[in-house]
């Protein structure tokens, strides 16, 4: 019987099944040439996996483990949660009067174990990423823009907001990460509320002399830090959106 | 703590040897292939999102690797253009020449052409069916069988008979 090469191959390759692949196993008993072949391809793959096999039993070095880690900052970094800052406010009090001050509580609230200088600028500055509004802090400028518009993964090399992982959290609102690139990394988690995107957390890294300007960066460009995931465990329903989801509802205007 | 995260985290990490092999087989170098892992994994973690979680954890990853890769080629030919093509050029000219079943493994590996080096990586070093690594590569089952058999073909003649196994 004549057995094609790539059938014998598909054979030695573990790709042939039931009736195909007896029929080739019966020719093979028959015939000392095919079985030859077999052997030949057989050992063609042992070799391989032998000049490779080393390598699994290396120890994996610690920079590749390192980088496997879902948003290891080298940094220790802290999450601040908004809701329970917001909560702490409204103890004390509502009124309009007191806007301001509480405007400056938040605030002072926010930037403990942050690195001050950066988000009281980024807060304040004339055309800042956020405002606070009713006691919420909303996104605005350059982050409302990003977290309407970018897709993630699309984002220019340069741009200030990074948009990371977008979902569904469980209240049905459409809830998204970003990562704020400058002088120091921020990270944070904005969800949709009544046509707003809300900012509900956000992270900071220890400045640059605790951490080192590079990994600072690496941390605003790439992994989301550990107490963030955390942050979106809590509030995920179901999986992060793949592309097309996210696509769809960036253009559903999330809703 | 066994979030999704944390789970998905220890898979990666689990997967790491069988990438680091899939990273040196494409470039035949110990501290090349690490450097290309980390870049492909800075990369998988910055679009997890991309990942489906009905498809292979160990596709995907192998997939980005292979775009890195690609890319650091792609960057590296343009460099070789500017200073050293020509010997380059030679060097594999060299290989070919005393293609008599002397050829290590890896010398071997590095006179196939990389579409075939790719599809011999991962069907015949890392073990996954045609399917998936028709898909890692991105074209149809039939050109990888095809590629694979032009790549045995090639790594028979230049090893010559598969007895010392």
């Amino acid at each position: 019987m004549i057995i094609p090469d790539e059938i014998l191959a598909a054979y030695v390759d573990g790709e042939l099944e039931g009736t195909e692949r007896a029929r080739v196993e019966q020719a093979i008993a028959q015939d000392t040439q095919l079985a030859q072949r077999v052997a030949q391809q057989r050992a063609l793959r042992g070799r391989l996996r032998d000049a490779f096999d080393g390598v699994l039993q290396e120890a994996v070095p610690q920079r590749l483990a390192q980088a496997a880690k879902l948003g290891a900052p080298s940094g220790p970094a802290q999450v601040i949660d908004l809701a329970r800052v917001r909560a702490q406010r409204t103890r004390r009090g509502n009124g309009q009067r007191q806007m301001k001050v509480r405007r400056y509580s938040i605030a002072a609230s926010l930037v403990v174990g942050l690195v001050v200088g950066v988000l009281i600028q980024r807060l304040s500055a004339p055309g800042a990423l956020t405002e606070f509004h009713d006691g919420s802090l909303l996104a605005r400028g350059a982050l409302a823009r990003e977290l309407n518009e970018q897709l993630a993964g699309s984002a220019p090399s340069g741009v200030q907001v990074r948009i990371g992982l977008t979902f569904r959290a469980r209240s049905g609102s459409y809830c998204r990460t970003f990562a704020l690139s400058g002088s120091r990394s921020l990270a944070g988690m904005a969800c949709r509320e009544q046509e707003q995107w809300q900012v509900l957390n956000l992270v900071g890294a220890e400045g640059p002399g605790a951490t080192g300007n590079g990994q600072n960066l690496r941390m605003a460009a790439s992994n989301l830090p550990p107490a963030l995931l955390q942050a979106v465990n809590e509030r995920i329903s179901g999986e992060p959106l793949n592309a097309a989801a996210e696509a769809k509802a960036r253009s559903n205007g999330w809703h | 703590m066994s979030s999704p995260a944390d789970l998905l985290q220890s898979r990666i990490i689990e997967l790491l040897p069988k990438l680091r092999r899939f990273a040196r087989s494409l470039t035949r170098n110990a501290h090349d292939a690490d450097d290309l892992l980390q870049g492909a994994l800075e990369r998988a973690l910055t679009h997890l999102e991309q990942w489906q979680s009905d498809t292979r954890l160990d596709s995907w990853l192998y997939t980005i690797v292979k775009h890195a890769w690609i890319d650091e080629l792609r960057s590296r030919a343009r460099r070789e253009r500017t200073f050293e093509g020509a010997e380059q050029a030679e060097a594999v000219a060299d290989h070919r020449g005393d293609a008599s079943g002397t050829l290590s493994v890896d010398q071997a590996l590095a006179c196939l052409p990389e579409d075939q080096r790719l599809a011999v990586a991962l069907v015949l070093i890392e073990g996954l069916p045609y399917k998936e690594a028709a898909q890692i590569i991105g074209v149809p089952m039939g050109t990888l069988t095809s590629r694979l058999a032009r790549g045995r073909q090639a790594l028979q003649q230049l090893l010559g008979p598969g007895d010392s196994a």
